[in-house]
């Protein structure tokens, strides 16, 4: 009779670690904030922002085709470290998702100078870096603010 | 340049009978679009309504029409895997907030209650 008493008094809390346990495993839950892939999304907003300006068409800008792929080489190596990264927390697909959505709109901005390049009309005119940068900065705050939704660990 | 005009303008300008549906059902969309309650659809609308007439005032080459329309719906995409991010943790949030409440301030009581 104790034994059923004691069981009865636990089975609110048992149910409810079994409903817990099973959303976790079942993917309903995201990985927790982290701050290193936080200061990923920021310092990628910089440096991809940084970019877009000093490749927008300006008085005296000549292209310099090394200058311009070094830069190139360093932004891959930003987003690679922080994909790697997100991968290694153990795969929070969302977290992934949003680096990979950032990654393809560089890897775009620079298909777009280099093949403008080729065809003699480097940069990034000022028309259209005034339309692009809010809308990829939007990109950006969207990310930052997936990363900041997430639950802090204290919670 | 033409800065006053919008996309309906130009797109009164184009003749040809075999867009005439295209053109009422963009014109429907972007109607539509800007009625939403989501400020994320009214900027698209007005995003898609500034940069067509850009295009059409050869403000903007063909390339860089076709780079912000892709960097638009990179950020629409990013936009609906933060809601997802966002719905995720909030019923995180709730969950375990529900099983704190139980098994830190409200088991106690429970128990009480248990005939003895």
């Amino acid at each position: 009779m104790r034994a059923a008493r004691v069981a009865n008094r636990l089975s609110p809390v048992l149910a409810g670690a079994v409903v817990l346990l099973a959303l976790a495993c079942g993917g309903v839950f995201v990985d927790h904030f982290n701050a290193t892939s936080y200061q990923h999304f920021t310092d990628l907003k910089a440096f991809h922002l940084m970019f877009i300006e000093d490749f927008t068409a300006g008085q005296g800008k000549t292209w310099d085709e090394a200058a311009y792929a070094a830069r190139r080489d360093e932004g891959e190596l930003l987003f690679r470290q922080a994909i790697e990264y997100a991968r290694g927390r153990g795969g929070d697909t969302l977290r992934v998702h949003a680096f990979n959505i950032l990654y393809g709109r560089f890897t775009a901005h620079c298909e777009y100078l280099e093949k403008g390049a080729k065809q003699g009309e480097p940069f990034f005119s000022e028309v259209l870096a005034r339309k692009l940068v809010p809308v990829l900065t939007q990109d950006y705050d969207y990310a930052i603010r997936g990363e900041f939704a997430r639950m802090k660990d204290k919670e | 340049m033409n800065t006053n005009r919008g996309i309906a303008d130009f797109l009164e300008q184009i003749k040809d009978p075999a867009l005439e549906l295209v053109k009422n059902e963009f014109l429907a969309f972007l109607g539509e679009a800007k009625k939403d309650a989501y400020a994320i659809v009214k900027e698209n609308a007005q995003n898609v309504e500034d940069w067509g007439v850009a295009l059409a005032t050869g403000e903007l080459t063909e390339r860089g029409f076709k780079l912000l329309v892709d960097e638009q719906k990179g950020s629409l995409a990013q936009f609906l895997n933060t809601v997802q991010i966002e719905q995720k943790a909030r019923l995180e949030r709730i969950t375990i907030g529900l099983l704190n409440i139980l098994t830190e301030k409200l088991l106690g009581a429970l128990l009480a209650l248990v005939p003895k």
